[in-house]
């Protein structure tokens, strides 16, 4: 969340909508799985870890993009995770950290 | 933009958000830590009285969390990430007038947002036998019928609850752009308080029996019980909003480019949260085709956030008007505040995995009491199951 609050103070709103879509369908895709597969109670202990597993990887991704972005180059704010990619390939030096 | 007079020297930083945001951070914690031990207890109440044993949770829980969705789906993106920023930055913006934008904001997101829940409202009501069957269609044959009863009558108190929440939401925001956040922190606990205090009369009068159907007289103490609460919740930023935030104004005009803005802002907002909300209410019929396994989902779920909301939530909630004044400004600065601001976060991720961690057997045998006293596998597997990403769910 401390991600979203930041990534809108730097005009970037479509990196968080954009990874929430995709961890919402690999959420989903992965539910319908466990619903298949599993039983019992590990079946709940199952959704869980779908759950967290796609939360924690679309945050990942996330903040992989963040520090990409703003601090590889603060003129990319605005333009998004791919644009940011872009430049530093372009460049031909790695994205920076930030923190 | 609404017209204003712009304040001489460019930005500035408006003199009502607090100077220290560590500090607010701390008060704020300790009202977040009030809210979140009681809502603690009114989840372990539930978990108690309504059991695991039968789709009494269930369909409770379930039907609970309809009008939480939808206002998250359709409504909450676009205040949380347009409506405050919005409205510290006009404030931060403009002289002698701010007062006066913050109005008809309000006013906007009032009648805009509320006529767009109000027909949505309107549908779910209408459609709430299918609702019903959407949520409850893979429980057990013998149990469907008394479950979607049930289910289609706590709807109907329910689904109002969204006017609530909206209206609790523009006067948190109205508030937090003020720099006054106690309302918004202790809120949730006046609706933990009344909801625990109808779990307890409900024990009363069941003893201990979590079979279908329900008396009248209990489906009432559940669907009333459970919408006061939230109208109690509302009410406490209402209350402090008479006296401390702007009046609502007359909303801005359907064609103006004022509100296509402000449209325009929001999209991507919308588009963030929503999805969000797509799994639970994917996953709600899932859970439900076994008795008891959405209450496990639910108490499992609050149970991974406490540590987050005890210690993360106030700096992410404090943050934002003052992670809003230097991007303009400076870039450094803002860089330094933003990723103090997520190793924070990221640290008290840490902390709750390892604790979460440590402690899930412990956890399980302890919540699992009253009627869900035989729920202790399927809590630690659950426990187990969300620990996995515990640290990084911090940082989303």
């Amino acid at each position: 969340m401390t991600l979203v609050r930041v990534s809108y103070a730097t005009s970037d709103a479509r990196t968080p909508a954009l990874t929430a879509v995709v961890v919402a369908v690999a959420a989903v895709v992965g539910f319908r799985l466990v619903d298949v597969l599993v039983e019992g109670d590990g079946r709940v202990g199952a959704f869980a870890l779908v759950w967290s597993t796609t939360i924690a990887a679309g945050a990942a991704v996330w903040r992989c993009a963040c520090a990409t972005c703003w601090a590889a180059d603060p003129s990319c704010r605005g333009r998004g995770f791919a644009g940011a990619v872009w430049r530093s390939l372009r460049r031909g030096r790695p994205p920076q950290r930030w923190d | 933009m609404i017209p204003g007079r712009l304040r001489p020297g460019g930005p500035q930083v408006a003199p009502t958000v607090p100077s220290s945001p560590n500090a607010e951070a701390a008060r704020f914690s300790v009202l977040v830590a009030a809210s979140r031990a009681t809502g603690f207890v009114r989840m372990l109440a539930g978990f108690a009285v309504l059991g695991t044993s039968t789709q009494l949770g269930n369909v409770v829980q379930s039907a609970n969390l309809v009008p939480t969705l939808l206002f998250e789906l359709l409504a909450a993106g676009a205040l949380g990430a347009v409506f405050i920023p919005m409205l510290v930055d006009e404030e931060r913006r403009f002289a002698g007038v701010a007062g006066e934008f913050r109005s008809r904001l309000a006013g906007t997101v009032l009648v805009y947002l509320g006529g767009a829940l109000a027909l949505v409202v309107v549908v779910a009501l209408a459609a709430r036998s299918g609702l019903s069957d959407y949520l409850l269609g893979n429980v057990a044959p013998g149990d469907r019928r008394q479950a979607q009863l049930l289910s289609t009558y706590l709807l109907w108190w329910f689904l109002p609850q969204v006017f609530a929440y909206l209206a609790n939401a523009v006067a948190v925001a109205l508030l937090n752009a003020r720099g006054r956040f106690w309302a918004g922190a202790v809120c949730p606990l006046v609706n933990n308080v009344v909801v625990s205090v109808s779990l307890g009369a409900l024990a009363l009068l069941r003893a201990g029996d979590v079979s279908l159907p329900l008396s009248d007289g209990e489906k009432l103490l559940i669907g009333g019980g459970f919408t006061a609460g939230v109208v109690a919740m509302a009410a406490v930023p209402l209350w402090d909003a008479v006296g401390h935030a702007a009046p609502i104004g007359r909303p801005l005009p359907p064609r103006s480019d004022e509100l296509g803005r402000l449209a325009r802002a929001a999209w991507w907002a919308v588009l963030f949260l929503a999805p969000a909300q797509v799994p639970m209410l994917a996953i709600l019929p899932l859970t439900n085709s076994v008795d008891g396994h959405t209450q496990v989902w639910i108490l499992t779920w609050q149970i991974l956030l406490l540590p987050h909301a005890l210690l993360a939530s106030p700096i992410y909630t404090t943050r934002p008007p003052p992670c809003r004044r230097p991007i303009n400004v400076d870039a450094e600065a803002f860089g330094e505040l933003a990723g103090s601001s997520v190793r924070s976060v990221l640290t008290t991720g840490a902390l709750s995995g390892v604790l979460l961690a440590a402690l899930s057997p412990q956890v399980a045998q302890a919540v699992s009491i009253g009627a869900a006293a035989d729920s202790t596998g399927a809590v630690a597997a659950a426990v187990a199951g969300l620990r996995s990403g515990s640290r990084p769910t911090r940082c989303g």
